[in-house]
């Protein structure tokens, strides 16, 4: 798969969207529990044989980190998100970007959220 | 104080007005010979160096040296560099110091202030940089009539959006600014002052009072004195006492300030009896409740 470099602009006017395949909940304190499925390599299936291995595994996401997944429907930008942020807990810009554009690079590398870039469907 | 969409930046005895977005991005040395960036999240918006040179020298072959670098680099670069020298300047600042003002384009539009201040003995270099279509002069101007580059009594400090009065005759010792947390510890002789804010308070405190949260947080060697509730803010006054060989005595004072959702920490701390005044703090638009 083509892995597209983006530079800071281009990563401030992606849209975040959630992986439409995995299933998510809201608990009672209105936390978002992610379910992902775990990959079966080799020892994985040689260990299921002797052992019981979950099928899933659960993400338990904190308030904030919460928000950010409701806010990533593919509706809104990074700068969106970062905007909305900054003004629900009264944050400084660069608090805010940090913070989110962090959050955002590990949902990426697990593969829970994609980004797509304006006019490209296929990122 | 500040208008809406600015703000206010100050770091070692250096200060002025600046649009609210353009925030500290790299810092270095001391009140001595040091620096800092300011960026907007695009681009490097401010510049600063400073020095306090101890041996004579002459300013106009400092800035003439300056103009010569600038345009072997463009002529390097093969970038047409156009140079507006001796802009008039206007201000208190100016009249008490020998420097220039002067513009440069290439590939932005950048002010350069050199100057050298006869009173503190600042050598300050500082260069603010613009796209070439946007406009400029309003910023410029606010930028330069409000830059501070010493303060006869309480240096006014300024770093995202934390800003404070701090007291005469104590030096930046150490300090840590990381996203939502920010600590900065300020000596004195044996006497120490040190500040921390926190943000997102809400989120921090959840549905624990701030005596709760302060107490998991830090250890029990304080002694809650006072706790009060206002009407924007939740403060508590502490003090303590260490035991064994160091015996440090401190004060503190915490609070919540509602408007800004942030909790804010002051520590004095020192061996002998504390005699430094509370620092003041804009914790949000009016001044911090401190006394």
């Amino acid at each position: 798969m083509r892995v597209k470099r983006l530079n800071r602009r281009e990563m401030f006017e992606c849209r975040p969207i959630r992986h439409p395949s995995l299933d998510w909940e809201k608990n009672q304190r209105e936390e978002v529990i992610i379910e992902i499925p775990l990959k079966k390599n080799f020892w994985a299936r040689l260990l299921t044989k002797f052992f019981f291995l979950p099928e899933r595994k659960k993400i338990n996401l904190d308030r904030i980190g919460s928000e950010v997944w409701m806010l990533c429907d593919g509706k809104n930008t990074v700068r969106n998100i970062v905007k909305i942020l900054r003004k629900r807990y009264n944050l400084s810009r660069k608090e805010a970007e940090v913070s989110t554009l962090e959050y955002l690079r590990r949902l990426t590398q697990k593969g829970i959220i994609g980004l797509e870039l304006k006019g490209d469907k296929n990122e | 104080m500040e208008k809406e969409g600015w703000g206010y930046f100050g770091w070692q005895g250096l200060g002025f007005e600046c649009p609210e977005d353009w925030e500290l991005s790299t810092v270095s040395g001391d009140k001595r010979r040091g620096g800092f960036t300011l960026d907007d999240g695009e681009i490097i918006r401010v510049e600063v160096q400073w020095d306090h040179p101890v041996t004579p020298f002459s300013l106009d072959k400092v800035i003439e040296k300056h103009i010569q670098d600038l345009q072997k680099a463009a002529k390097r670069k093969k970038v047409p560099l156009q140079i507006r020298r001796k802009i008039k300047m206007r201000g208190k600042l100016f009249r008490e110091k020998n420097g220039e003002l002067f513009e440069w384009k290439a590939d932005y539009r950048v002010f350069t202030l050199i100057c050298y201040c006869k009173i503190c003995g600042r050598l300050l270099f500082m260069e603010l940089f613009f796209h070439l279509e946007e406009k400029f002069e309003e910023t410029l101007n606010r930028i330069l009539s409000t830059l501070k580059d010493h303060f006869e009594k309480e240096e006014k400090w300024g770093v995202y959006g934390f800003i404070f009065l701090l007291p005469s005759g104590f030096s930046l010792s150490k300090f840590s600014l990381k996203s939502g947390y920010l600590y900065l510890e300020f000596r004195r002789e044996r006497e120490f002052l040190i500040l921390e804010r926190f943000s997102l308070a809400n989120l921090l405190l959840e549905k624990r009072s701030l005596k709760d949260w302060f107490k998991e947080k830090y250890p029990s060697r304080w002694a809650l004195i006072e706790e009060r509730k206002e009407r924007i803010h939740e403060c508590i006054s502490l003090k303590f006492k260490e035991r064994g060989i160091r015996r440090w005595k401190g004060e503190g004072r915490v609070w919540y300030c509602l408007p800004s959702n942030k909790i804010y920490l002051v520590l004095r701390k020192s061996k002998r009896e504390i005699s430094s005044p509370w620092p003041e703090i804009f914790c949000h638009a009016e001044k911090g409740e401190l006394s």
